[in-house]
C-alpha cells in the first residue's frame, strides 16, 4: 500500500460580520426603499455622487447638499460573468454594468436584464426596474433594462 | 534623499502552480540561498521587511510565524501589507535615513491555499459594493477593460496578443509558473471565459512563490557587491477606490507615480529607460501600463504592441521575464519586478536577457483594477 | 553613475547628520464600544479631521504621504487604506499601509517617520483605526493561530496552546501574568491597583473609552475569572476608534506648529512566537527580550543612557493587568522586580515622579490597530502640553512609548523629546 503523506489541511474561515454603513449610506438605503435615489453633492467642485458620501475625495469637503437624481441613465461599462469568486461555473451567466443616473457624476452598479450583450454599449441609455416590495437594499432595484423609446 | 540606496542581492523561489511546502519551509529556504549565494551573514543585516496579506494567509498577523524563518529573530523587523515592491520602498526609505545601512525584504503568498479573487473581493467597500454577488477581483477588471476597449475602439484580439507576448517570454523564464513556447491569438480567444471579455489566458494565474531581496546604502553595497543597482527614482500613489467614480479608461495613479519618478531620476522620457518589468494582473492592463507610463497615447497601448515595440527584441521590452500573467506571487509579484529588472541590467537574464540596458523600470500593482500603483527606476 | 538631475542630496548627508522629524499634530476618535453610526472609512476621516481642528496651523492640501495602519483581519475589509485614501486627504498621494498585531499603531507611526527621516518626504499623515464592532475580534485573534489549532486536532495540544485556544488572547496573556507574578512578587491586589489607577486616570481623558473614576481594588476583584490569574476586570476592553498624526521635517514643524514633539528615538524587535507548538524552544513570555533590545536601540538613538532618570513620563502598552508594572521594568524604567513597589509608593500616578499611563492606558481603551499609535500620540500631547485635564503635574522633557503584539514577540519603542536630537 503506497504511504500518501498528509500535506494540506482544509479550513474554512467564514465568520458574519455586520458592518455599519453610516449616515449617508443610511439615507441612501432608506430612499431606495420608498422608491428614490439620493446623491450627495460636494460645495466646492459640485460632483454629484450616487451612491452619497460624507466627504468628497477631490477636495477634502464635507457634503451635505443632497440631490435626488433619476432612475434612469447610460452604461458605462459592462460585463457578463460566468465564474464565481472561486472559479466554479455560474448556473446562469451574469449581466451586469456601471450606470450613470442622470443628474449624477457617478456611476452605480446594477444587473442587466432583458436585453442581449450584442445590445450593449457604452452610452445606452437604460432604466430602473424596481422590485415591487422593497427593504432598503441595493436587490430594491431589481436590474437596469433598455429605456422604453417615447412613442 | 539623504543618501543612495542600491540592491545589492536577490533570490527567488521558483513560482508555481502549486507548492507542496509551507509557508516557513518556502521562506527560510529562500532566504538561507539568498545569504549563502551571496555570502551575506544574517548578523550584516540591519532591518528586515516583510510583505505579505492576512487574507492570503489566512491567518491574522501573518507575520507571527515568519520572524524566524526570514532571518529577523531579534531584529528591527515590520511587516508591510501591499504589494512587495512597496516593502522595498520602505526598506529604502529606512536605509537613506541613516538610521540602517542594510535590509533584508521578503515577499511572498501562497495562492494555491486561498482564493485570491475572493481575498481581493474582501477589498470591495462592505456597505456597498459587497453588497452585489457579481462583483469579485475577475468581474470588476472586466469592467476597466471593457471601458477601456469601448473607449479606443479595441477588439480581444488586442488584449491575447499581450497574453501572447507574455506566456511565450515566460516560456523562456523557468523562474515563472506558466509559460506557452507557441501560443496563438485563436487558443488565448478559446481558454475559458471567466467575466466577458476576460478569459482564463488573460488573467494572472494563482501562483505559490517568495521573492527576496537585499539593499543597502552606497557605502555598505559597494562591499558587498562589485554589481549594485542603484535605486534612481521611485514614487507611489493612490486613487479613489470606488469603481464608479473612477476613469476606467486609464491608471491616473500610475501616471503620476511614473511622471514622479521620471522627475526624480532625471529622466525626461520612458524611451531613455530599457526594459520594463510591469505587473499587469489582466493582459488590458498591460496595454494602459505602457500608456501610463508614456510609452504610448492614450489608447495607443494596443498599437505599440502591434509594431513590436514591447516584444523581447523591441524598442521598449516590455515584461521579457512573462510578467504577472506568468506568474503572480501576490506580494512577491512587485519584488520579481525589480529582481527582474535589476537581472536585466546586470545581464543576467539568460534566455530572456534584452539588449544592453542602461536604465530599468519595475512597477508594482495592487488594489481592485490597479488603484495603487508604484514605480522604481533602477541603474548601474 | 552620474545621479539624476532629480535627485537631492540635503546637506545633511554630507557629514552622516540625520534628520530631525517632529510630531506637530494629533487627532483621536472618541473610542467607544461600537460605533454603530459610522462606517469604517468615516471613523478614519473622524480622527483626520480632529487633528486639523485642533491644528489648524496644518495645511491638508500639503500633506505628501500617508502611512496607514490597521489590522483589517478583525474587520473582514482587505485593505482598508484603498476604500479610506479619499476619506483623509489622501487621493492619489503616496501611501505606505504597515500591519503588525498590537504594535501596528507605533509602527505605522515609524513607517511616517522613515518617509520623512529619508529625506524625500516632509509632512507625512499617520493614521490607524481599529472598528471591532463590526467584525470579530475573538475570531480573528484565534486566526493567528488556526493552522496550529488544526495540527493539535491531529497531535494534541500543547499548554500553551491550550491556554490561547480556551481563552482567546487573555488565554495567553495569563501564562505570562503567572510568570511576572513569580517573578516580582505582585499579588492580585497590585493588579486590580493598576486598573484602579488606570481606569480613574482615563476620567480626565475625553477620547479614552472605559472612564471611572469612582473605581475600586474590589470591583476590580469582584469579576469573574477568564484565566487565572487574569480576572475580566483585568482585562482590556474592544474599543472602536482612530488616531492620527502628523509628523513633519524640521523646517515644517517650525513653520507648522509652537511647541512640536520630537521623535528622538524609534525601534522595534522581533522574537520567535511565544508558545510554539511546533517548535523545541519554549520562550519565557515575561522575559521580552525584544523590549529590553528595542529600548536599548532607542535610548541609544535618543542619546538617554540613564533612563531612570531622564524620562519623565511613558506610555505602556498595557492590554492586561500586570503588563505595566511588567513593561516598565523592561523599559529600563524601574529595576526588575520593582514594578508592583513603584506602582504601590504611587510613583505612576499622575502627579508621581515617573507618570505612566496618564491616558487611562490600554486597559481602559483598545482599538487594536491604533492603540500603540496613541501611545505616542499620548506622549507628544504631554510634551506640547496639550493633554488638557489629563496633562501631568511635571513638565515633560522626555518620554517613552511602547507597543507589543504578535504572540508575545513583537516590542516597538518611541522616544519622544521636546528638543531635537543634537547630533
Amino acid at each position: 500500500m503506497e504511504e500518501k503523506g498528509i500535506t494540506q489541511v482544509r479550513s474554512i474561515i467564514n465568520p458574519e460580520y455586520r458592518y455599519s454603513v453610516g449616515r449617508y449610506l443610511e439615507r441612501f438605503y432608506q430612499g431606495l426603499e420608498a422608491g428614490k435615489i439620493w446623491g450627495i453633492k460636494c460645495p466646492r467642485c459640485g460632483m454629484v455622487y450616487v451612491p452619497p458620501r460624507w466627504i468628497c475625495y477631490k477636495c477634502y469637503q464635507k457634503m451635505e447638499e443632497w440631490i435626488e437624481v433619476k432612475d434612469r441613465g447610460v452604461l458605462k461599462s459592462w460585463s457578463q460573468l460566468y465564474v464565481s469568486a472561486r472559479k466554479n461555473p455560474l448556473k446562469e451567466p451574469v449581466l451586469f454594468g456601471l450606470i450613470q443616473l442622470d443628474g449624477a457624476d457617478t456611476a452605480i452598479y446594477g444587473e442587466l436584464r432583458d436585453l442581449k450583450p450584442e445590445q450593449l454599449k457604452v452610452g445606452l441609455r437604460l432604466k430602473a426596474v424596481w422590485k415591487k416590495e422593497r427593504k432598503g437594499a441595493v436587490s430594491d432595484i431589481e436590474y437596469f433594462t433598455l429605456e422604453e423609446k417615447e412613442a | 534623499m539623504l543618501r543612495r540606496v542600491g540592491i545589492v542581492a536577490w533570490e527567488q523561489s521558483k513560482s508555481e502552480l502549486e507548492k507542496e511546502e509551507p509557508r516557513e519551509d518556502m521562506i527560510y529556504y529562500l532566504v538561507k540561498a539568498l545569504l549563502e549565494k551571496n555570502e551575506i551573514k544574517r548578523e550584516e543585516i540591519d532591518t528586515v521587511i516583510q510583505c505579505s496579506n492576512d487574507y492570503y494567509d489566512g491567518r491574522t498577523i501573518s507575520n507571527v510565524f515568519t520572524v524566524v524563518p526570514s532571518g529577523a529573530y531579534l531584529k528591527q523587523e515590520t511587516k508591510v501589507e501591499q504589494d512587495g515592491a512597496w516593502a522595498v520602498f520602505y526598506a529604502m526609505m529606512r536605509i537613506a535615513s541613516g538610521h540602517f545601512d542594510t535590509a533584508l525584504v521578503v515577499g511572498y503568498s501562497k495562492g494555491s491555499e486561498f482564493d485570491p479573487w475572493l481575498a481581493h473581493s474582501y477589498c470591495l467597500d462592505p456597505t456597498y459594493d459587497r453588497q452585489f454577488k457579481f462583483l469579485n477581483d475577475c468581474s470588476c477588471s472586466a469592467l476597466q477593460a471593457r471601458a477601456y476597449m469601448e473607449a479606443y475602439n479595441l477588439t480581444p484580439q488586442d488584449l491575447a496578443l499581450v497574453s501572447v507576448k507574455n506566456l511565450t517570454n515566460g516560456a523562456k523564464n523557468p523562474l515563472s509558473a506558466r509559460g506557452f513556447s507557441q501560443l496563438t491569438v485563436e487558443q488565448v480567444l478559446e481558454s475559458p471565459l471567466y467575466s466577458d471579455p476576460l478569459r482564463e489566458l488573460m488573467c494572472y494565474p494563482f501562483t505559490d512563490g517568495a521573492c527576496a531581496i537585499v539593499l543597502a546604502s552606497e557605502e555598505k553595497a559597494k562591499k558587498l557587491t562589485d554589481k549594485p543597482v542603484w535605486i534612481l527614482g521611485v514614487s507611489c500613489s493612490q486613487e479613489e477606490a470606488y469603481l464608479g467614480a473612477r476613469d476606467l479608461t486609464q491608471l491616473s495613479s500610475l501616471k503620476k507615480s511614473a511622471e514622479k519618478a521620471y522627475k526624480m531620476a532625471g529622466i525626461n522620457s520612458p524611451s531613455e529607460i530599457g526594459v520594463f518589468e510591469v505587473s499587469e494582473f489582466y493582459a488590458h492592463q498591460e496595454l494602459m501600463i505602457t500608456e501610463a507610463l508614456g510609452l504610448a497615447e492614450p489608447g495607443k497601448g494596443a498599437e505599440l504592441l502591434k509594431k513590436g515595440d514591447t516584444q523581447l527584441n523591441g524598442k521598449h521590452p516590455v515584461n521579457p521575464s512573462g510578467g504577472a500573467l506568468s506568474a503572480n506571487p501576490l506580494c512577491a509579484t512587485g519584488m520579481l519586478r525589480i529582481m527582474e529588472a535589476g537581472k536585466q541590467l546586470r545581464g543576467e537574464a539568460g534566455e530572456h536577457q534584452v539588449d544592453h540596458p542602461q536604465l530599468a523600470l519595475a512597477h508594482g500593482q495592487y488594489g481592485i483594477c490597479a488603484q495603487s500603483n508604484i514605480v522604481l527606476i533602477l541603474g548601474r | 553613475m552620474k545621479l539624476g538631475k532629480g535627485q537631492k542630496i540635503l546637506p545633511q548627508a554630507r557629514g552622516g547628520k540625520m534628520r530631525n522629524v517632529a510630531v506637530i499634530g494629533v487627532g483621536m476618535t472618541k473610542h467607544r464600544s461600537k460605533r454603530r453610526d459610522v462606517n469604517i472609512a468615516e471613523l478614519v476621516a473622524e480622527a483626520v479631521f480632529d487633528l486639523f481642528e485642533r491644528f489648524p496651523q496644518i495645511p491638508p492640501q500639503e500633506i505628501e504621504a500617508v502611512c496607514f495602519g490597521c489590522m483589517h483581519t478583525f474587520e473582514g475589509v482587505n485593505q482598508p487604506e484603498l476604500w479610506s485614501g479619499g476619506y483623509i486627504a489622501g487621493d492619489m498621494k503616496s501611501f505606505l499601509r504597515i500591519a503588525t498585531g498590537g504594535t501596528t499603531g507605533m509602527t505605522t507611526l515609524h513607517g511616517a517617520y522613515y518617509y520623512i527621516a529619508s529625506g524625500l518626504y516632509d509632512l507625512v499623515l499617520a493614521i490607524s483605526y481599529e472598528k471591532q464592532s463590526d467584525g470579530n475580534t475573538q475570531l480573528g485573534l484565534a486566526h493567528i493561530v488556526i493552522p496550529e489549532g488544526m495540527s493539535m486536532m491531529q497531535f494534541g495540544p500543547s499548554t500553551g496552546m491550550r491556554g490561547a485556544a480556551t481563552g482567546g488572547s487573555t488565554g495567553g496573556a495569563s501564562f505570562q501574568a503567572q510568570r511576572y507574578c513569580y517573578l516580582s512578587g505582585a499579588t492580585e491586589e497590585h493588579l486590580a491597583m493598576h486598573v484602579v489607577k488606570n481606569r480613574r486616570n482615563a476620567a480626565k481623558n475625553p477620547y479614552a473609552h472605559l472612564r471611572m473614576p469612582d473605581l475600586t481594588i474590589e470591583d476590580v476583584i469582584n469579576t469573574p475569572m477568564i484565566s487565572y490569574p487574569l480576572r475580566y476586570g483585568h482585562t482590556c476592553p474592544t474599543s472602536d476608534g482612530a488616531c492620527a498624526m502628523v509628523l513633519a521635517s524640521e523646517e515644517l514643524a517650525k513653520k507648522y506648529c509652537d511647541k512640536p514633539a520630537w521623535v528622538v528615538g524609534v525601534a522595534s524587535c522581533a522574537t520567535d512566537p511565544t508558545f510554539n507548538p511546533l517548535g523545541p524552544v519554549y520562550t519565557d513570555p515575561a522575559e521580552q527580550i525584544a523590549c529590553k533590545l528595542a529600548a536599548k536601540w532607542a535610548y541609544e538613538q535618543a542619546g538617554i543612557s540613564d533612563p531612570k532618570k531622564e524620562i519623565d513620563y511613558a506610555e505602556v502598552y498595557d492590554a492586561f493587568a500586570h503588563q505595566e508594572m511588567m513593561w516598565s521594568e523592561r523599559l529600563g524604567l524601574f529595576d526588575e522586580g520593582k514594578g508592583p513597589e513603584m506602582l504601590e509608593k504611587g510613583v505612576t500616578q499622575m502627579d508621581g515622579e515617573l507618570p505612566i499611563n496618564a491616558s487611562g492606558g490600554v486597559i481602559s481603551t483598545n482599538a487594536i490597530g491604533c492603540t500603540a499609535m496613541v501611545r505616542v500620540a499620548e506622549c507628544a500631547l504631554q510634551i506640547m502640553e496639550q493633554a488638557g485635564e489629563h496633562q501631568v503635574s511635571k513638565r515633560v522633557k522626555n518620554a517613552v512609548a511602547h507597543g507589543w503584539g504578535g504572540l508575545f514577540q513583537f516590542v516597538s519603542v518611541t522616544v519622544l523629546s521636546e528638543s531635537p536630537k543634537k547630533s
